[in-house]
């Protein structure tokens, strides 16, 4: 790989007050839940749908949300996870019916002629992972969650939650080096 | 497993996670290591690279949290009039709610028939007074003077002792010739 670029730094995953509102913490998190529950069902038509079926249970379970379980981004990107994996079910039982969607991670168009490389080079990284890896790397850099978070919507220890996102790090790594 | 395996292998995993956070926390990948740099890069790659919600679904997804998520709306109809035909195949009672408006004073069918009854009647008695003034004159249960000047011995306001020969004179006009 080549020089550095120059990218968007991680999103702050500002918390907010224990009084923050919905609307607040959806404005904090739409574009994220999107990405991540695009980024694990590979179907942006699908995500679409899931990312607001996501928000709309958040929204009839405000009340449930309780501060000392975790924060409500940790709370929030659980539900978005389990509407994903559902969606996932429901594509399982039906899967033979559709063909092979393409992957919209990665695939936008990148202003130098190197980030295009980089990106097709990760695109196709990403396809050996295992789900659950993917779903680690989603949480991590398209949702834009810590270590802690993560580990509380996967309902892992930090630790845990730590290594093995590791070794999705360094099984992509070695994976782009092979493409590139 | 040796202490000192997983001693090592808790450096790397430190050492990855913080080359990640690093790289999107400055948004570059400025290490001198190179494995480093490869994990930077790789992070900025995939967080520059995630999927974008498209402007049209953001902006239905906006109105449908600022409404609070109304029942029955899903993104398909969300902020949609409801059209003609949805209308019209809505039961009655929400019609009225479904074109967008307040529901109307409910009326019980009880005061529709006892309406129904009403006019009934009044049509009724329209055509039967209609009925009799198209009856002929000796059928007449009310005459005009002239009638009776022209018909002598019939009664005015007529009754059963007129055929008896007994004569009545005629009383005011009750009624106004036309």
């Amino acid at each position: 790989m080549g020089e550095a670029i120059a990218q968007p730094v991680r999103p702050v995953a500002a918390e907010g007050s224990s009084r923050d509102s919905f609307e607040d913490l959806y404005r904090r998190t739409s574009r994220r839940v999107y990405a991540y529950v695009a980024s694990v069902l590979r179907d942006p038509s699908a995500a679409e749908e899931v990312t607001a079926q996501a928000f709309e249970r958040a929204y009839r379970r405000r009340a449930t949300f309780r501060p000392r379980r975790g924060s409500r981004e940790a709370w929030l990107f659980a539900i978005a996870r389990n509407a994903a994996l559902d969606e996932l079910r429901r594509r399982k039982r039906r899967a033979t019916l559709e063909t092979e969607l393409e992957d919209p991670w990665c695939a936008g168009p990148a202003e130098l002629v190197e980030d295009a490389e980089r990106r097709a080079a990760v695109r196709s990284a990403l396809a050996v992972l295992e789900p659950r890896e993917r779903d680690l790397i989603a949480l991590e850099f398209a949702a834009g969650l810590g270590n802690v978070e993560i580990a509380k919507v996967l309902g892992l220890s930090p630790s845990n939650t730590g290594t093995r996102l590791h070794r999705a790090i360094e099984k992509l790594r070695e994976a782009c080096r092979e493409e590139l | 497993v040796k202490s000192s395996d997983r001693r090592m292998e808790r450096e790397r995993v430190e050492a990855t996670l913080a080359a990640v956070d690093a790289a999107l926390a400055s948004g570059r990948a400025a290490s001198h290591d190179e494995r480093e740099r490869e994990l930077g890069q790789l992070a900025l790659t995939l967080h520059a690279g995630a999927p974008e919600p498209p402007a049209s679904f953001a902006a239905e997804l906006d109105a449908r949290v600022a409404a609070g998520f109304a029942p029955n709306g899903d993104m398909s109809s969300a902020g949609r009039r409801p059209s003609w035909t949805d209308r019209m195949r809505a039961p009655a009672r929400t019609r009225t709610a479904a074109a967008g408006g307040a529901p109307g004073p409910r009326i019980g069918r009880p005061a529709l028939g006892v309406l129904a009854a009403v006019l009934l009647v009044v049509i009724g008695s329209g055509t039967l007074l209609a009925g009799l003034g198209q009856l002929g004159p000796d059928q007449s249960l009310r005459g005009t003077s002239q009638d009776a000047a022209e018909r002598p011995g019939s009664a005015v306001e007529g009754t059963a002792g007129d055929e008896a020969g007994r004569s009545v004179a005629p009383s005011a006009p009750m009624t106004t010739a036309p």
